[in-house]
């Protein structure tokens, strides 16, 4: 059985509340023992082992029995970590923010609810992953696509609520979402938009209703715990064309941005569009050590060599169109003369024995796969964090912040592996820090980078979409506008709906009053 | 501490997933159980694990064999209700992929060995004997083979162990980072 105790609760009263939970939803779905809460360790920390580990876990298996949980969390002030299918790798996995929560588990709360083929929506729980959601489909035979994150046994869920993001044109998974249920901290069940209107029929069809729209407020955040959400799922187009490029030259990443803006901002090319680096490229075919044994950055001789072995460019440029041919047909033209006017580009509509190719033109029409998990042989035994910040779909801003994020991962002895997407009018930056697990320098190594690098892109103006459970005040305290205005906002939020502070201490850097002085 | 203890009996998700044998045959000489069912993981696109399979089963040892390929996705298939033992030696990711898959459903981690390629040498860190494992520099996989179902049969406790090879290049396609590991379903004797 685990040793540990919830902060701040006496043991007797964790017995009595573990008991109760128990009554609700059984003995054998309370889980106490190490054994099953070893599962929800944080596989790929850059802590050290031992940290962020719960007291126990209970897992409901329908509304009600979370309400009945949030009457006991409340009545003995048991904090608790909700998890869909807690599969966040590289930003905390299912584990919790500090040790000792208890697990408010929802797996097994996994029903595909409807899937509506005439408007193009699921209805889904938190369990649902995205390979189940896909299966599903297929199995009644519809036309529909999903939207999938880049491992398929994500949540359809929890990467919305995340503002997780894809590769279609459904790609913004928060923005695709339509339609909550939430069960809040004093077990009262509210449903958003039409859905608070009794027997609508709208309540996946439109976000709007009267009034305020609360839907953000249950993302990345810890004001509820998420029964029920709609989610927009792409009709099969027609056609479907998808491209490779590759570019030359480092400094090419700024003409591909200030080409790509148009494209993306007009619709031309509909998904996101993704520029990815030459060796996280690389890591899905070969591993570092066939081309260098050694310690700190690959030498510019071997990025060389890769780039020539696997063809590939120093960035690999990837997009799809979508829909009637002849649309494809016209838009291609115009995407063809725009991003193969950068001198070496070199345009590719397929190619043979190339699992990125493969993964990627596969997430481009949705269909789920876990190979970007191979990406992590590149060193072996890799862990790995994802440092996200921000921009405008702007070729300077892109340029400016891998050349500061390259030089502090290379100070580091890290390479930089790394990729671009550029969405409405956004530009995501994901960087891998990848590190040996069994190399514990190189860890604390991580885990100090990341923590320069996000200080130093907030002082550039740029600020994190999400982080691993070990940043979160850090980049909270980054969001400093009029004195930390908007934390304080949610810290006002957090104290009215939930007193207790039981739901999710700690998410996102939102505290409940009785921690905020210790956290 | 506890008023009473709280034991795990059910696996989650198993009543949406489904718990249908899956054909396994049983074993063809003693293992972990009597008729007890073995499934071994076989990561196609790595060499070792393809020697490591196939050295399982010239024992006669491996009941349903299931092949994943660099996309990973039979991991997912496979192991939603594989029961009884389940054996692999697999890169590293595909090791944590299983590893949360079947712990999460609750099976128990019996033994996970790590080996490591590094400057020019395999380091094995297993349980047991080390000596024919640290002579070999290429058919490695073999040995742990034949070392794994010793251990598995095995419950006595097992000493941790660590040996380095000689030195040797890495085959093409190695990932260089292995682990041999073995999850079980409690009480099952499916």
């Amino acid at each position: 059985m685990s040793s540990i105790v919830p902060q701040g609760v006496a043991a007797a009263d964790f017995s009595n509340a573990l008991d109760e939970f128990a009554g609700v939803v059984g003995k054998d779905r309370v889980y106490i023992d190490e054994q099953p809460l070893s599962s929800y360790r944080d596989a790929y920390s850059p802590l050290a082992d031992g940290e962020f580990l719960p007291s126990a876990a209970v897992a409901p298996d329908d509304v009600e029995q979370i309400q009945n949980i949030l009457k006991i969390a409340n009545a003995y002030k048991i904090p608790i970590w909700t998890i869909g299918t807690g599969r966040n790798f590289a930003y905390g996995g299912p584990a919790p923010r500090k040790s000792g929560y208890v697990m408010l588990d929802l797996r097994r709360m996994n029903r595909i609810i409807e899937v509506n083929e005439k408007y193009g929506y699921a209805l889904v729980e938190p369990g649902v992953s995205y390979m189940q959601l896909y299966r599903h489909l297929r199995t009644i035979g519809s036309k529909l696509w999903i939207d999938p994150a880049a491992p398929a046994w994500g949540g359809v869920m929890g990467n919305a609520l995340e503002h997780g993001a894809g590769y279609t044109p459904y790609g913004d998974h928060f923005i695709m979402q339509c339609g909550m249920e939430v069960v809040l901290a004093d077990g009262e069940v509210v449903r958003t938009g039409q859905g608070a209107l009794a027997g609508s029929k709208h309540w996946q069809v439109t976000k709007h209703a009267a009034g305020p729209q609360f839907d953000g407020m249950f993302t990345q955040s810890n004001f509820g715990v998420v029964t029920k959400m709609g989610i927009w799922l792409m009709p099969e187009p027609p056609g479907y064309k998808p491209f490779m490029i590759t570019y030359e030259r480092e400094e090419d990443l700024e003409a591909i941005f200030e080409i790509t803006r148009p494209l993306k901002v007009n619709q031309i090319i509909p998904n996101a569009a993704v520029a990815v680096d030459l060796l996280w490229e690389a890591s899905a075919k070969t591993t570092r050590r066939h081309y260098f044994d050694g310690k700190g950055p690959l030498p510019q001789s071997a990025r060389t060599r890769i780039a020539s072995d696997l063809h590939l460019g120093m960035w690999n440029y990837y997009g799809a169109l979508y829909g009637p041919p002849p649309v494809i047909a016209n838009n291609w033209k115009i995407v063809e003369d725009a991003l193969m006017s950068i001198p070496g580009a070199k345009l590719y509509l397929d190619r043979e024995n190339d699992p990125a190719w493969d993964y990627r033109v596969r997430l481009m029409r949705g269909e789920p796969n876990m190979t970007e998990f191979s990406i992590m042989n590149w060193i072996g035994g890799g862990g790995h964090v994802n440092f996200s910040p921000i921009s405008a779909p702007s070729g300077a801003e892109a340029l400016a912040q891998y050349n500061m994020i390259k030089r502090r991962c290379h100070e580091y002895g890290f390479d930089y592996i790394g990729e671009f997407l550029v969405g409405w009018r956004d530009m995501h930056h994901i960087l891998m820090i990848m590190y040996d697990r069994a190399d514990e320098a190189m860890r604390k190594s991580a885990y100090d980078l990341f923590g320069l690098l996000v200080d130093e892109a907030a002082e550039g103006g740029f600020g994190e979409y999400r982080t691993h459970l070990a940043f979160m005040d850090q980049i909270a305290k980054t969001y400093k506008h009029n004195d930390g205005a908007l934390w304080d906002l949610h810290h006002r939020i957090k104290d009215v709906m939930d007193p207790n502070g039981i739901l999710s201490p700690g998410k996102q850097g939102i505290w409940p009053k009785a921690l905020r002085e210790t956290s | 501490m506890m008023a009473r203890k709280l034991r795990r009996r059910d696996v989650l998700g198993a009543g949406a997933l489904g718990t249908a044998a899956v054909g396994l045959g049983s074993l063809a000489r003693p293992g972990p159980g009597p008729n007890r069912t073995i499934t071994l993981v076989e990561e196609s696109g790595v060499p070792e694990s393809r020697q490591f399979a196939s050295a399982m089963i010239d024992s006669g040892f491996a009941g349903e064999v299931i092949r994943i390929d660099r996309s990973l996705n039979g991991l997912l298939h496979e192991l939603e209700s594989t029961t009884g033992t389940i054996i692999g030696m697999t890169s590293d990711p595909a090791a944590m992929i299983a590893g949360q898959l079947l712990g999460e459903r609750g099976a128990h981690a019996r033994h996970f060995w790590q080996h490591h390629y590094t400057d020019g040498r395999w380091r094995h860190r297993t349980e047991g004997g080390a000596r024919l494992i640290g002579s070999t520099t290429h058919a490695w996989p073999v040995a742990i083979a034949h070392q794994l179902q010793g251990a598995i049969g095995s419950r006595s406790p097992q000493v941790s162990n660590a040996c380095t090879s000689g030195v040797c290049a890495l085959l093409a396609s190695s990932p260089g980072m292995l682990v041999s590991w073995v999850y079980e379903f409690e009480g099952d004797q499916s």
